[in-house]
């Protein structure tokens, strides 16, 4: 396999991309109990889904015009995303009871700013790390974010959108404090439409 | 007599009940979830952990929540939900983890 997430697989359940990527074209049937309940596999075939979508689109315009969409920048991605999936650090919640103990983990958080920033009309996140006080209720964090975008929209204006949308869903679940978060544009696809009747070629 | 798993089935069904919670996941590790399937079969064993250490019962539980509510305000009421469900006169401690927030 190439596109692996290490020997132990996606959230060590022993499933590889690839098994993953069967699994979603087989329409998640027979289901397979030890993927239907990590956290990790699904959020790499949501990740996947997601992925799917905006691919899609561009592929449809016309993939000889579309270098960069080869194998290796997908394959890439992927790997970044199965990478980024996996449960980390344990981010602690208020908790209002003394015998309970509250967190979202790390992987989840990755996958709200992930999810936050493909929401984005022509975004894709290729990466994201967190970086400071995560093991404190109330941490100070930052957020920095590389991203892949169809060039639709002017790139300032798509970034812009990305950091707010991170950051209002940062806000509404987690109790960290948000120091800045740096988005990158690590790349840019251009589509081009098919000239329309009477245009000057 | 308590019998984790009995206890352990019942409080899947309590963690799935509270509004906000989408999905529920295995605290065992995963290889320990890859086991259990070969043996028991797709729908077998639960997914709250259950057991006692030096008399003192421990809950575990791993969700996925909805976005469109607090993650912190679902965690909470599941820890409220599952210490209400522990029988009465127990010692317990309850741990919530938020494994996914999903859209």
């Amino acid at each position: 396999m190439t596109m692996d997430a290490g020997s132990a697989g996606i959230g060590e359940t022993g499933f590889t991309l690839d098994d993953l990527s069967d699994y979603l074209d087989r329409g998640r049937t027979p289901a397979i109990a030890a993927i239907d309940n990590s956290p990790e596999c699904q959020a790499m075939l949501a990740s996947m889904e997601r992925m799917g979508s905006l691919t899609r689109d561009l592929v449809a315009q016309d993939q000889r015009e579309h270098p960069m969409l080869e194998e290796g920048w997908l394959g890439g991605l992927l790997e970044s995303i199965s990478r980024e999936v996996r449960a980390g650090r344990d981010i602690p919640l208020t908790a209002p009871d003394p015998r309970a103990s509250l967190s979202v983990t790390e992987g989840a958080i990755r996958e709200l700013i992930r999810s936050a920033g493909d929401s984005v009309d022509g975004v894709l996140v290729g990466s994201c790390t967190l970086e400071g006080d995560v093991d404190v209720v109330g941490g100070l964090v930052t957020v920095d974010l590389a991203i892949s975008v169809v060039l639709q929209t002017p790139v300032l204006e798509l970034a812009e959108q990305v950091r707010q949308r991170v950051y209002t869903r940062l806000l509404a679940h987690t109790e960290l404090s948000i120091g800045t978060i740096d988005v990158t544009v690590s790349d840019v696809h251009i589509v081009t439409r098919p000239a329309a009747d009477g245009d000057a070629s | 007599m308590i019998d984790p798993e009995a206890l352990a089935s019942e409080l899947d069904i309590v963690v799935r009940n509270v509004p906000g919670v989408v999905s529920l996941y295995s605290t065992a590790p995963a290889v320990v979830s890859v086991v259990r399937q070969l043996t028991e079969g797709p729908e077998g064993g639960t997914l709250v952990t259950v057991r006692s250490v030096q008399g003192v019962w421990q809950v575990a539980a791993s969700i996925g929540v909805a976005s469109s509510v607090q993650a912190p305000h679902t965690a909470a009421a599941v820890s409220a939900a599952l210490l209400a469900a522990i029988p009465a006169g127990l010692e317990a401690t309850v741990t919530v983890r938020i494994s996914r927030i999903l859209s």
